[in-house]
């Protein structure tokens, strides 16, 4: 890791080559390439995450030209820049990128030296280092500890196969190993009985990783509810949240303000939307123990009079994007009932429950919310066209850390639980239902003013 | 007929502005009958070549004689497009630049001294590019002495409006359907928009980083290397920057170079190679950089007013 204001580290002669398949997604890139892709948040393969790549990418495949202009490309950590030429073929595109600069500057200064101690550490704590070249091929194994000699023994044999070919990261999870590994990753080694922990780093020319055994820090980190400290989500989980929560809305709204240059209006309101999830985000992660807080009965909710169809028309707005992509239809019925509720954590119930209903549903499907009256009380109804769950599935869903068997990174399995006890607290509740026809039905009451 | 009728009313509603902006404006450049002539050559060339093209893929016997048949209306419908006509504009005006900045300061169409200069520098990238800049500059100078240009030379934008256009004239013939999209076909396969001659100037301007400033210099550095390095230097489209060089664009040529970056006595410099027989405004000297920019983007003023 360089200084706050280290400059130039990287141009050369050599264009740097990329290929992107049908859907504009980055197949494989060059290591300055595929560094901005995961700076800007994307992923290999993934769709292309700088806006100015994807725009010429895009432009190339629909005109059907090769097209050549001078690109700059920014990332919260710098940016890269040079010639760009791209030419599309049957599979999508090749991308070159000649005569560039790779320019590294303004780190966010503020979370750098966490990221340097972070390292520190865990090169003081690390029984095992493993050497890997620029294309995470593996090099060399460093390792005292006698229950790694197997993976040691290993590493020799794999010497220049890429790195998560030594270890069994599992298949249940979507998440690529390398993504894993770089915010850290729990795994088991061949040989040892050990749980271990794994972090990638980027080291000069090339990339590294550490292995330092978990056990000695007594942490378990995808341990049972019942393992998990009582003031974990408030004091560390929010906390480690913020900053990566931060940036998300410092860069969104660097696309909103048009920062790095002119933009078409829908992305300016894409950016505006990122921006309020994102705050929304900020809030709950700095919030996200008042879980506890509730069943402790130390929650405080400030109810106010609040038009439901404002608080609908909130999440859908938010959701909108998540939706689409699955090309499922929002369906929100407008109304004049006022409620008596905490007009944030009421969106968050439903930013839950829709949100929900539009990840486990069918695509293609449409998910409704209606809104009625029953005696002092507001109910609202998220229906969705999934496939309907049990009886007793339908009560388990609110258990808190129950993600009825699915796994993927998708959700916490903290989110309906907090929904419930957040309605509750509003003097309401939440309830799921089989919804008439097939699909889920998801009833939520809330008091009226 | 209704085609006809279109471009009837389009006439009829840009009758005033046009009619107005001749008669109220000094500026006999940028509407000149010259500029007019040659804009519409350079658009019944296009439909030449596009037509030839079409020709061919249809298996017509006299290509070029039937080409010549409907470059007429063809060329019409490309002037119609005003993203092809925009661009036709500003070629002829960045052509017009040339040839005078030839008469008045003795500089090369093809080779400026800055190109010569990047020739025999020791750095084989920006040479091979200036040599490629050379060649090209010089077909682009032979083309526009025969008021032509070749189809390829268009940036990728503009030649998708040339293809869209053709696409819409044959629209409804089946069989001129596929020819079309064959000849299309055959376009897009030859085309290269980083083998443009301003490609090869944009990319040389950007090859040169920080010494992109000497570019900045129109008898050093040559028109369409000037151009290039003026648009990168402001955001502005290279386009834009063209058609600023006219006369009756004499603030925004200033403000561009102001935005660029550019001292007093430099944008008097360039001021009065471009238009010797003009000053600059009183007060001109305070403006600064963002200020300039701001008043270009039409944006309010930078609050930093950093220069």
């Amino acid at each position: 890791m360089a200084g706050a204001d280290a400059i130039v580290d990287d141009a050369a002669l050599e264009p740097l080559v990329a290929r992107s398949d049908m859907a504009d997604r980055l197949i494989s890139a060059d290591v300055p390439l595929a560094r901005l892709q995961r700076a800007c948040g994307g992923e290999i393969p993934g769709l292309i995450a700088a806006p100015d790549l994807l725009e010429l990418v895009r432009k190339a495949r629909g005109f059907g030209m090769r097209l050549g202009r001078p690109l700059a490309m920014r990332h919260a950590q710098g940016r890269l820049e040079g010639w760009a030429e791209v030419v599309p073929d049957a599979e999508g595109c090749t991308i070159r990128l000649s005569d560039w600069h790779a320019i590294e500057s303004e780190a966010a200064p503020t979370s750098l030296p966490d990221e340097e101690t972070r390292l520190a550490v865990e090169n003081l704590l690390a029984e095992a280092m493993i050497w890997l070249d620029e294309g995470q091929r593996v090099l060399a194994c460093e390792t005292q500890a006698p229950d790694l000699a197997v993976l040691s023994q290993r590493v020799i044999g794999h010497r220049g196969a890429h790195w998560t070919t030594l270890f069994d990261f599992g298949n249940s999870d979507d998440v690529p190993a390398v993504w894993q590994a770089r915010r850290g990753a729990k795994l088991a080694i061949e040989g040892s009985t050990r749980p271990w922990h794994l972090l990638l780093t980027s080291g000069s020319g090339g990339f590294r990783l550490l292995l330092r055994p978990l056990a000695d820090f007594g942490e378990d980190e995808d341990g049972e509810a019942d393992l998990l400290p009582p003031n974990l989500l408030r004091d560390e989980l929010g906390p480690a949240m913020h900053g990566p929560v931060r940036r998300i809305i410092r860069q969104a709204e660097a696309i909103r303000d048009r920062m790095a240059g002119p933009l078409p209006r829908e992305y300016r309101e894409y950016a505006q939307d990122i921006v309020r999830a994102g705050k929304h985000l900020r809030e709950l992660a700095d919030e996200l123990g008042d879980a506890e807080a509730i069943e402790h009965g130390i929650m405080e909710i400030a109810v106010e009079p609040v038009r439901i169809s404002e608080i609908v028309d909130s999440a859908c707005r938010i959701l909108q994007g998540r939706a689409d992509a699955r090309r499922i239809t929002l369906m929100a019925e407008q109304t004049a009932l006022v409620a008596m509720v905490d007009r944030r954590r009421t969106l968050q119930i439903l930013l839950n429950i829709v949100g929900n209903a539009i990840d486990y549903g069918p695509a293609d499907s449409t998910v409704s919310v209606t809104t009625g009256q029953i005696g002092d009380m507001a109910e609202l109804r998220v229906e969705d066209e999934g496939h309907a769950l049990s009886p007793e599935d339908r009560i388990r869903i609110f258990d808190k850390f129950e993600r009825l068997g699915r796994s993927g990174d998708s959700g916490s399995g903290l989110g309906l639980y907090i929904a419930l006890m957040l309605a509750r607290a509003m003097g309401g509740t939440v309830e799921a239902q089989a919804a008439e026809g097939g699909g889920n039905s998801f009833r939520i009451t809330l008091p009226l003013a | 007929m209704r085609v006809e009728l279109k471009r009837g009313d389009r006439v009829l509603s840009a009758r005033g502005v046009v009619l107005r902006q001749l008669i109220a404006t000094d500026d006999r450049s940028m509407f000149s009958d010259a500029i007019v002539s040659r804009v519409r050559a350079m658009a019944e060339d296009l439909a030449r070549q596009v037509g030839y093209r079409l020709a061919v893929a249809a298996g017509e016997r006299d290509a070029r004689a039937w080409a010549n048949s409907i470059a007429d209306p063809l060329a019409g419908a490309l002037i119609d497009e005003p993203t092809i006509v925009d661009h036709l504009h500003s070629v002829a005006l960045e052509w017009q630049l040339t040839e005078s900045m030839q008469r008045r300061a003795g500089v090369d169409p093809s080779l400026s001294p800055l190109l010569q200069a990047l020739i025999g520098a020791d750095d084989p990238t920006s040479s091979s590019l200036a040599m490629d800049l050379l060649t090209s500059q010089a077909a682009f100078a032979r083309h526009q002495q025969r008021m032509s240009l070749p189809v390829i030379e268009l940036p990728a934008e503009v030649l998708f409006s040339v293809l869209e256009t053709l696409r819409h004239a044959v629209a409804g013939d089946l069989a001129f359907e596929a020819h079309a999209r064959n000849a299309e076909h055959a376009i897009r396969e030859a085309y290269d928009e980083s083998q443009c001659r301003i490609s090869l100037a944009n990319r040389l301007v950007a090859a040169l980083g920080a010494g992109a400033f000497a570019a900045l210099s129109i008898t050093h550095a040559g028109v369409a290397v000037f151009l290039s390095a003026l648009a990168a230097a402001t955001g502005d489209n290279r386009d834009t920057v063209a058609v600023a060089t006219s006369e009756s664009q004499l603030a925004r040529l200033a403000l561009s170079l102001r935005a660029a970056g550019l001292s007093n006595a430099e944008i008097e410099r360039e001021f009065y190679a471009i238009h010797p027989d003009i000053t600059l405004p009183d007060g001109f000297g305070r403006l600064q950089g963002g200020d300039a920019r701001a008043l270009l983007t039409g944006q309010g003023v930078a609050d930093d007013g950093r220069g």
